[in-house]
């Protein structure tokens, strides 16, 4: 509970900052909704010349985008910055108190929910607009596997970002890695041939099991029989890279000298 | 004029140096631009090909397309490369630029000139190589114009920088531009596939000499006209005056604490 509650008192102090740089949240707006336009056009400009691509349409491509977008929004909002806490040497503060050192990861910055806002009233008017009579169970279900599979973007990055415990700045292969995750941000792995695909998923599983079977549930795409086996697939992922993270950064953890990775 | 042109050369020179020598303290940035584009490719090629086999007539095939998009993502910077330099007016720092002998403009377009092409060089040798296995020794033309679209597009990235001098902070604009430059510089998307109207209307903007045409003349796709030069002179004319202008109305209110 206290881990909450100090949680919470980070996030209102965030707000409390960022409402002084109110120009920050209103440019914050303005590029994400310059960058939906950007997107549109780009699917506007290809529908155009063909009305489905890989079986998908314009307005189904651009859900895919809005629940990356989500996905994303969120992964910024509760990603765990442990890199920049090893590299500055915070980390030894942060052990010395009485509490997790988690809770000081956690950077909770509310100009990510504003993002977060947009790409979420993106997804709905999408749905509700220009692709209504979707089956509310297939929607409920596909929203669930989406929440369900959310650690299969973090964890990942938080596992690079250990990493600074042993190289210092890990900058790069942050970059490297977020570069392959979000050239998909825009295009389904349904596009690709299958060697690519299991090549993807091998790399990342979170661009198939948490962006393309939630959407692909969500519209009806893949079964709900299927939509249950992905359901297991993303449980055992979890837990799988949970248990890697847990031990890359036990062992970072006991190499630590306070001075830096 | 040609001694005013040697000493700029040399300190154009100097200063990408400079920017090597600060690149290569880390050099897995070289690599880490190389893979963006590759990964890049990717999606890229799978949804291109999926729509070209879908039967779509356009101008592209699929090695056109995917030589489009190695030209147009492989060169692309944005707002984000020239961090560093929008910084110094923030923090201040411009001014240990203002007691040397160079104006703080060139100081601006050099580097940031020097910034894309060092970072850029990798996969610049990729572009070279498959321009000149898949299209020929003229694609090495579409590059040198892409040089002289970086000239325009880093006076238009300058002047940005210099509007830090009435607004300090100032990234929300610099990504705005970069999104917009990404869609109507053809990063996004080759212009010839938009509507006829929104094409003419990009064609009197200067984005589309930054990627698009050089893209299409490496491709083999476009001739050379002495308009198409008088067009890339005139833009980098019209622009550094613009910079000129707002670097000498900043510095009247710059007071080293930030703009």
């Amino acid at each position: 509970m206290r881990f909450f509650n100090i949680l919470f008192k980070r996030f209102m102090n965030n707000v409390r900052t960022q409402w002084e740089y109110k120009s920050n949240i209103i440019g914050a707006v303005a590029v994400e909704l310059i960058y939906f336009i950007t997107i549109i056009a780009f699917f506007g400009v290809i529908f155009q010349l063909a009305p489905k691509i890989a079986g998908w349409n314009m307005y189904e491509f651009l859900l895919y985008f809005a629940i990356a977008s989500i996905s994303n929004s969120l992964s910024h909002f509760l990603g765990l910055w442990i890199d920049w806490d090893i590299i500055e040497g915070h980390l030894i503060n942060h052990l010395t108190r009485p509490i997790s050192e988690f809770v000081f990861y956690f950077e909770l910055n509310v100009i990510d929910l504003v993002f977060l806002f947009l790409d979420t009233m993106l997804a709905i008017i999408l749905t509700i607009v220009f692709i209504p009579n979707l089956p509310l169970l297939n929607v409920l279900f596909g929203i669930f596997l989406f929440i369900i599979s959310f650690p299969l973007i973090e964890i990942p990055f938080a596992i690079v970002r250990t990493l600074a415990f042993w190289h210092g700045r890990v900058y790069n292969l942050i970059e490297m890695y977020a570069s392959f995750l979000y050239n998909f941000e825009r295009i389904p792995v349904a596009v690709l041939t299958k060697f690519f695909m299991v090549f993807f998923i091998a790399i990342t599983p979170a661009g198939y099991l948490h962006w393309y079977i939630p959407t692909a549930m969500i519209l009806g795409k893949i079964t709900l029989g299927y939509g249950l086996l992905m359901l297991v697939a993303i449980i055992g992922s979890d837990l799988l890279l949970l248990g890697i993270f847990l031990l890359v950064y036990k062992k970072g953890l006991s190499k630590y000298e306070g001075f830096g990775g | 004029m040609l001694n005013v042109i040697k000493k700029e050369w040399n300190v154009f020179i100097e200063y990408t140096k400079l920017q090597l020598m600060a690149y290569l303290e880390y050099p897995l940035n070289f690599l880490v631009g190389f893979v963006w584009t590759c990964v890049a490719l990717i999606p890229m090629y799978f949804f291109w090909n999926a729509l070209l086999t879908s039967g779509v007539d356009i101008n592209y095939n699929q090695t056109t397309i995917i030589l489009y998009y190695l030209f147009t993502i492989g060169f692309f910077y944005s707002g984000g490369f020239f961090k560093s330099l929008r910084q110094e007016i923030i923090k201040g720092t411009i001014v240990t630029t203002l007691v040397r002998k160079i104006r703080l403009e060139n100081y601006f377009v050099y580097n940031a000139i020097a910034t894309v092409l060092i970072s850029r060089f990798l996969i610049g040798i990729v572009i070279v190589i498959a321009g000149i296995y898949f299209v020929g020794l003229q694609s090495l033309l579409g590059v040198l114009f892409f040089i002289f679209g970086l000239i325009i597009g880093a006076t238009i990235y300058s002047i940005l920088i210099a509007i830090g001098f009435w607004t300090g902070e100032s990234w929300g604009y610099f990504y705005v531009t970069s999104i917009i430059i990404n869609l109507v510089g053809g990063s996004i998307i080759p212009l010839d596939l938009f509507p006829i109207f929104w094409q003419k209307i990009i064609a009197y903007t200067p984005f589309s000499l930054m990627f698009y045409v050089p893209a299409k003349i490496y491709l083999g796709e476009l001739t050379i006209t002495p308009w198409l030069i008088f067009a890339y002179v005139a833009w980098a004319v019209v622009l550094y005056l613009i910079l000129n202008k707002m670097i000498s109305l900043g510095l009247k209110r710059f007071e080293q604490l930030g703009g």
